[in-house]
């Protein structure tokens, strides 16, 4: 699961996964009491950055259904907005 | 068989036979005329099961009864069986042949097959155990999905009310997750390849659009509006798909092939969407979680510096010979457990407030630490300036009996007894008595004068 999460990252931005995974590892490196004082405090801020990364992700807004047209050559995403379409036709299935 | 009767001539010019010779001449006829086994459709009814089983085919007015004998019976599939009755439209291949003792035509049925919807179902049997065999359904092959997928694609019709179900669902759960609908025919004989085609060209292009999670999804419908999801196709491309592959497929009951090979086989597109969309609130709650996790390590990390602190703090108090001023060390620990405390509650009360304030967090154990070490600095030289020593260097002297115990009042010695008397840069002994009661010619001070001395102390040595 997280060999294609890692992917869908894309670099610049951290996951909602792996910020979480980042954080439990500086609670554990502060819990061992390897680091120091002044690198825990270090670690402690940059874990409060990531808490509000993972937040800033849930918050994220509502978007409407893209579609993806998969037999045209370049597939790109259109953003078309699938559920007025559907609404229309009342297809019970 | 000529029958016992024999051949007898008819009242009406013709040759009267035996009913045996009738039945035989009807057994030929038949035979001549049904050479080739037959395959017969029809409606069973009068089901009779006793070993062999015993019924009658129908179809309108039409009837013919039928015969399955246990040894074949035994060959059917067991599904078959347990389906077999009144009304079940069934597809029999036997021969037809007339049973004499009965006066009846009959026919001799050695295979059973479910007609219709029965026939699909046998045609479903078989490919699930061709695939369970192939290993298309191992428990070990189901990958995780995601816990937090950003994007997913909705295999499906435009039209669907599955895809409005899938992304209601989903913004009830948390509407952060984006949905991308791949539109294609989930019914007719289209539909197999275009569900097949949009699994493998998300297995090959998904990631390139942040495709996570590749649900597969279809309202309910009966069998054969399903066969889709049934087909040899779609089954080979959700197996070889890339990605981790959801299907909610028809209703509860319905398992369809593409359920079984799916990584997650949800009944339903609803359920489809719940196993994929995590729910808001219970992200909300691990990074809560989380939060308060952080911030209590870096206060556990933050109290082991402290004790650490306290600990050569303490050593330096335990350096001086403190003991013989008990009543200071106590306040000063006292004074000290108090600013800890209070340390310790300033922490606590800050890491109970939600994140906005964590950062500050940092800073108050920061100026905590900080404002921590030179309290404990400060004690360390206040300690050393009330300490024993600081008040002998002032012309005080300390009195010990032999066995170290400090000697507090008159009535604690004895004549003859040796006491050893500490000043502010050394000691001397001494014998107690001798001289009538004066104190010995020495520059020691006698008990009694030490007492007065030390009612002076609190407020001249705290003050």
């Amino acid at each position: 699961m997280s060999d294609h999460g890692d992917e869908t990252a894309g670099g610049a931005e951290v996951g909602f996964e792996a910020a979480i995974a980042r954080v439990e590892a500086i609670v554990e490196r502060i819990e061992s009491g390897e680091a120091g004082l002044e690198e825990s405090i270090a670690e402690y801020e940059q874990g409060v950055a990531l808490v509000k990364r993972c937040r800033a992700v849930l918050d994220r807004a509502e978007k409407r259904i893209q579609e993806l047209t998969v037999d045209a050559p370049s597939s790109e995403v259109s953003g078309v907005d699938v559920a007025a379409d559907a609404s229309d036709e009342d297809v019970p299935f | 068989m000529a029958g016992v009767f024999g051949e007898q001539q008819g009242g009406v010019g013709a040759a009267a036979i035996g009913v045996a010779a009738l039945t035989e001449r009807i057994r030929s006829v038949l035979e001549a005329g049904f050479a080739e086994r037959v395959v017969v459709a029809g409606e069973v009814s009068g089901f009779r099961q006793r070993n062999h089983w015993y019924f009658s085919l129908k179809e309108k007015d039409a009837v013919v009864s039928c015969v399955c004998w246990a040894r074949d019976v035994a060959r059917l599939p067991r599904k078959l069986a347990q389906d077999m009755g009144d009304g079940v439209a069934v597809v029999v291949t036997g021969r037809v042949d007339y049973y004499p003792p009965q006066g009846r035509l009959q026919l001799y049925v050695d295979k059973v097959e479910l007609a219709g919807r029965g026939a699909l179902e046998e045609q479903l049997e078989r490919l699930k155990a061709e695939l369970a065999a192939a290993g298309y359904f191992a428990a070990d092959r189901k990958r995780a999905l995601p816990a937090v997928p950003s994007k997913v694609a909705v295999v499906t019709s435009r039209s669907a009310a599955a895809l409005r179900d899938v992304e209601q669902t989903a913004r009830q759960r948390w509407a952060g997750c984006e949905l991308l609908l791949v539109d294609v025919r989930v019914q007719g004989a289209s539909a197999a390849g275009e569900v097949a085609a949009a699994v493998d060209w998300l297995s090959e292009h998904g990631r390139e659009h942040g495709v996570e999670v590749v649900m597969v999804v279809r309202g309910g419908g009966s069998l054969e509006d399903l066969w889709a999801f049934n087909e040899r196709v779609v089954a080979d491309a959700i197996y070889r798909c890339r990605l981790p592959v959801v299907t909610g497929v028809g209703h509860e009951p319905d398992v369809t092939v593409a359920q079984l090979v799916a990584d997650v086989g949800a009944s339903t597109p609803t359920q489809a969407a719940m196993a994929v969309v995590p729910q808001r609130e219970a992200l909300d709650e691990q990074v809560d979680q989380w939060s308060r996790r952080l911030a209590m390590a870096l206060r556990r990390r933050a109290e082991l510096a402290e004790a650490r602190l306290a600990a050569v703090a303490d050593r330096g108090v335990l350096a001086e010979p403190g003991a013989m001023v008990v009543d200071r060390r106590a306040r000063v620990e006292r004074a000290e457990a108090g600013l800890r405390r209070g340390l310790r509650a300033a922490v606590r009360e800050r890491a109970g407030l939600p994140g906005s304030l964590e950062r500050r967090l940092a800073g108050a154990v920061r100026r905590w630490l900080a404002g921590s070490a030179s309290s404990v600095e400060a004690l360390s030289k206040r300690l050393d300036a009330v300490g024993p020593m600081a008040v002998l260097r002032r012309g005080y002297t300390l009195t010990k009996a032999a066995d170290g115990a400090l000697v507090r009042s008159a009535g604690d010695v004895r004549d003859g007894q040796r006491v050893t008397t500490v000043t502010g840069d050394g000691s001397f002994d001494s014998v107690v008595g001798e001289g009538g009661g004066e104190a010995v010619p020495r520059p020691a001070r006698r008990p009694r004068r030490s007492r007065g001395g030390r009612g002076a102390e609190p407020g001249g040595l705290f003050g």
